[in-house]
């Protein structure tokens, strides 16, 4: 017995790497680039990141590259890869990794603490002594503020260490940044809007107060080869339900004075009660278009929003379970306290275009704010498919955001679609003073009798 | 001083071993990798080194296998002379 334990411990000693094997993980948000010809192989890296969100609280971040044959997605062994990071054109780290298998994957642990970043090959003791597993820990401050990282990698070694190519790719990853900023608007006092710019960091946030216009700066290069790889520029702005100027149904918006497509804003009420969430999203196709028409040569993209002139009737929402497609518009386009306001809605089928789901039961309810329920209507939708129309008075006494309602859709408790819509104050028309007529009357009478009285 | 040659041929693995080991970590590790302006000369340094690191690794692995030499000749000596 006492052979075989000593047997055992050789052997962990002089194979460290059987003793401590490491896991993979394949991460979820992914990228492949672009193939390359690399002799007679079409060479492509696979870049997978995990969380799919990375956030300004996160832990820890797994990111994981493949050097692969575009063709087969089968994975070139004996891969060395030379990897250098940069972050607003800062060199962070850089260093050599290799893979037997060509999957690479780096556990990245934030650190203040320090400012050296270390880098480490999991396996075992003495890792990398009879082969490489491709895993390592980076800790160190790398990644612990938001912002864009570019990776510059250089595949040095494929199929064998022995076979030296060279070929370098370009890739980058974001990590959001969440920045509130103050302002104080001419109707609505004092809001925080909170942004989350998910691509680079942005600054020079502005306000105009006359104009009802934010705008803010992000660092962009506009080079071809970085509109080739961008995929998608995404800033999330969090709007407070008080802020009534800026709860609408239409946004405009612009990117370097080019104004944005109704597609690529967005507009999220479910998420938070407390806030309405607008999502400005380019994706390639609108960053080129952007590229094209714009006359700007600066590094960045200035961003501008502002609630639209108009009113984009109808507004659609999902079903929480996506059941159902709600489309609902409103007469008159505002709201108003203490008038009469006529909803028009049709609740079509979420997979076929423009198909009304026919007759089936709901439940519709308006809440105002902290007056809670102010409306209530339970009945049937129009079986021809037809608009159906709810009439319903609103309190005079109430003006902000509103909640309207579809719930239990057909009976079903998950099948309800919110919306939020701002009832504003009637505009009040002076009424003439009479009091003002009275005085005026005495003034000009006394204008004309005093000077005969007083021989003037 | 007379070193028996199983002792020897271990205590030569060893060193084999680990200064091929660390050796070749050491280079992986100066190997310069940040190269934003794309020069040639870093990349030519990343392949030599690379190739040296390799060659290292190799002298290392070629230490296990006089480790495990050394200990079988080091217990077959051990019983010729018992």
């Amino acid at each position: 017995m006492a052979k075989i334990i000593h047997f055992g411990i050789i052997v962990a000693i002089l194979f460290p790497s059987f003793v401590f094997l490491s896991a993979y993980g394949d991460g979820l948000a992914s990228e492949i680039l672009p193939p390359a010809m690399i002799g007679n192989k079409n060479v492509t890296l696979s870049i997978n990141s995990s969380p799919f969100l990375i956030d300004n609280n996160h832990v820890g971040t797994q990111i994981n590259f493949i050097v692969q044959d575009a063709s087969n997605q089968v994975p070139f062994q004996q891969t060395t890869l030379s990897v250098a990071v940069f972050k607003d054109n800062n060199a962070l780290f850089g260093h050599i990794f290799m893979s037997d298998s060509g999957n690479f994957l780096f556990n990245v642990i934030p650190d203040n603490s320090s400012n050296n970043i270390t880098i480490t090959e999991e396996g075992g003791v003495l890792p990398g002594l009879l082969g490489h597993s491709g895993t390592y820990d980076i800790k160190g401050p790398v990644f612990v503020s938001g912002g864009l990282y570019k990776f510059k990698i250089s595949v040095l070694t494929l199929g064998s260490y022995d076979n030296q190519i060279s070929k370098s790719y370009d890739a980058a990853i974001s990590i959001p940044q969440t920045n509130q900023y103050t302002l104080d608007d001419k109707d609505d006092g004092k809001q925080t809007v909170t942004i989350v710019a998910y691509y680079d960091t942005i600054g020079n946030f502005q306000y105009d107060k006359d104009n009802k216009k934010m705008s803010f700066t992000m660092p962009f290069n506009w080079s071809p080869d970085n509109l080739k790889q961008v995929s998608v520029v995404h800033q999330e702005l969090k709007i407070p339900r008080s802020f009534a100027t800026f709860v609408v149904t239409k946004y405009d918006a612009s990117v370097n004075g080019i104004q944005l497509p109704d597609k690529a804003i967005s507009i999220d009420d479910y998420s938070s009660d407390e806030y309405r969430t607008i999502h400005l999203i380019l994706y390639k196709q609108e960053i080129n278009t952007i590229s094209s028409q714009q006359q700007n040569t600066k590094p960045e993209m200035d961003f501008t929003l502002a609630p639209s002139n108009q009113t984009a009737f109808p507004i659609t929402q999902y079903t929480r379970n996506a059941q159902y497609k709600v489309s609902l518009s409103w007469d008159p386009p505002q709201i108003m306290a203490g008038h009469t306001t006529k909803l028009s809605f049709q609740v079509f089928d979420p997979y076929i275009v423009n198909k009304t789901v026919g007759s089936i039961p709901y439940d519709f309810s308006a809440i105002a704010g902290k007056n809670g329920l102010v409306y209530h209507k339970s009945g049937t939708t129009n079986s021809d498919g037809t608009p159906n129309t709810i009439d319903f008075e609103l309190p005079d006494n109430y003006t902000g955001p509103m909640t309207l309602g579809f719930e239990n859709l057909n009976g079903n408790s998950f099948a309800d679609a919110e919306f939020t819509a701002i009832v504003s104050r009637p505009a009040i028309v002076p009424e003439f003073p009479s009091g003002a007529i009275i005085v005026s009357i005495a003034v000009f009478a006394a204008a004309l009798v005093l000077p005969r009285f007083l021989k003037i | 001083m007379k070193i028996k040659r199983g002792v020897g041929i271990i205590i030569v693995g060893i060193f084999m071993f680990l200064a091929g080991h660390f050796l070749s970590q050491l280079v992986l590790n100066l190997t310069p990798t940040i190269n934003p302006a794309n020069s040639s000369l870093i990349t030519d340094a990343n392949y030599h080194m690379i190739a040296m690191s390799n060659q290292l690794t190799t002298v290392s692995q070629f230490g296990i296998i006089a480790l495990v030499i050394g200990t079988f000749v080091f217990f077959i000596d051990r019983k010729k002379e018992s």
